[in-house]
């Protein structure tokens, strides 16, 4: 039997059925298999989840603590709901014009 | 950027309310702070199982001894999950877990003060598991909001296990005290073994060590040991004092212009004397602890695959 060198696993669990799988925490385990058993003992000793995924941490790619694009360095305002608040008031002057 | 500028990048983020995480540039002095304190709390969640695990076949009835080895299960647990955090954060050091490991079981590295104390009765079980996790949850819950992110969410899920363990603590409680007068007898006398160990768990009151003065600026830390010690009596007291249990200083008393409890000092010569390895069972359970190690070695050689030598 070859030696097996312990690495890190991050784990995602979900919580409920049709809910996404968070990210709850990390471990240590020599495969995915021992990596699954011990995140059961670890993150569901209470039944926590009803799913876990566990994925070595070599293999999540992440963007960098200054990444411009999700920082919003630029103006977005017209993506969003929140821009269209006047609509209240072009109705209820559009709503007295019709009325008089 | 000069270290000047990282640092200032630094502290405007924390200044922000910003969380840090474990890739994120970090001063040495901020790395080692809270590694110091977060490898004190995984030391102390492995040392806590051993007084609780004497325990495990002599509780009364199923119930009970399926709640302790919970309770023993959740602090290994907890154990397993705080190293995991301290050791992304020692890598940079050259400290794996395997150094921490051997530390504590070497005498080398820090532990909670109330873990060198002996358990002698189930008393003292229901005493530790209300009290002691109570004094655990206030300090463990005022640092949910600690600067160092990875700590602050796996705080989370071991504030919740920790409340469990104080209701069933508490329910040891109460039924010994609705039992008859040797159970009552019996769980006042453990309240007064616990009750100076319980105070030095927070910490001397005249802490104004530069180093905790830095660690709350940084939000590593973010109450002070008396301010902590305050809230759980707040807390406490009046739940021991109305359920006829007798705190063992004369001088406890609710001061309603300050809004403070006035208690008196304990002995911090002795709390000095036990965290530095001197307390009355320090010795003892750390063989405890070397002698698991060795007994489950084997275990971890065949997860890892590897051949015993003969």
């Amino acid at each position: 039997m070859r030696e097996a060198r312990e690495e890190i696993y991050e784990v995602f669990a979900q919580s409920d059925r049709g809910e996404p799988h968070a990210h709850v925490g990390s471990l240590l385990a020599r495969d995915a298999d021992f990596a699954l058993c011990l995140a059961k003992e670890l993150f569901c000793r209470r039944g926590e989840a009803v799913s876990l995924w566990v994925v070595p941490r070599g293999s999540v790619s992440s963007t960098s603590l200054t990444d411009d694009e999700l920082l919003g360095a630029s103006e977005r305002t017209y993506r969003l709901g929140e821009g269209y608040r006047v609509t209240v008031e072009k109705r209820r002057r559009l709503k007295e014009a019709h009325a008089s | 950027m000069t270290e000047e500028q990282r640092l200032a990048a630094f502290e405007g983020r924390l200044a922000r309310g910003e969380r840090i995480e474990a890739d994120d540039w970090m001063p040495e002095t901020y790395r080692r702070q809270c590694l110091r304190l977060i490898l004190t709390h995984a030391n102390s969640e492995l040392m806590g199982a051993l007084p609780e695990r004497e325990w495990v076949p002599r509780a009364p009835g199923f119930h009970r001894k399926l709640a302790v080895l919970a309770k023993v299960q959740d602090e290994i647990g907890h154990a397993q999950l705080i190293y995991r955090v301290a050791e992304d954060l020692a890598r940079p050091l050259g400290m794996s877990r395997e150094t921490m490991i051997e530390d504590l079981a070497a005498g080398r590295a820090k532990f909670h003060n109330v873990f060198s104390y002996p358990a002698p009765t189930w008393a003292d079980v229901g005493i530790i598991a209300w009290l002691v996790d109570g004094a655990a949850l206030v300090t463990q819950g005022a640092l949910l909001k600690t600067s160092y992110g990875p700590y602050a969410r796996i705080l989370r899920r071991i504030c919740a296990e920790e409340a469990i363990h104080l209701k069933h603590g508490e329910d040891i409680v109460l039924t010994l005290m609705g039992g008859t007068a040797g159970q009552r007898q019996m769980l006042q006398e453990a309240l007064e073994r616990w009750w100076e160990p319980i105070l030095h768990f927070f910490g001397p009151p005249d802490e104004v060590s530069p180093n905790t003065e830095q660690m709350i600026r940084w939000g590593i830390r973010l109450k002070s040991n008396e301010a902590m010690r305050q809230e759980f009596l707040q807390h406490y007291a009046p739940k021991i004092l109305e359920i006829g249990l007798v705190p063992p200083d004369p001088d406890l008393s609710y001061d309603e212009v300050s809004r403070t409890w006035h208690y008196t000092q304990p002995d911090w010569d002795v709390f000095w004397q036990v965290v530095k390895g001197d307390g009355p069972k320090t010795k003892e359970r750390l063989a405890l602890r070397r002698l698991s190690q060795e007994e489950q070695a084997w275990v971890r050689r065949a997860v890892l695959g590897k051949r015993d030598v003969a």
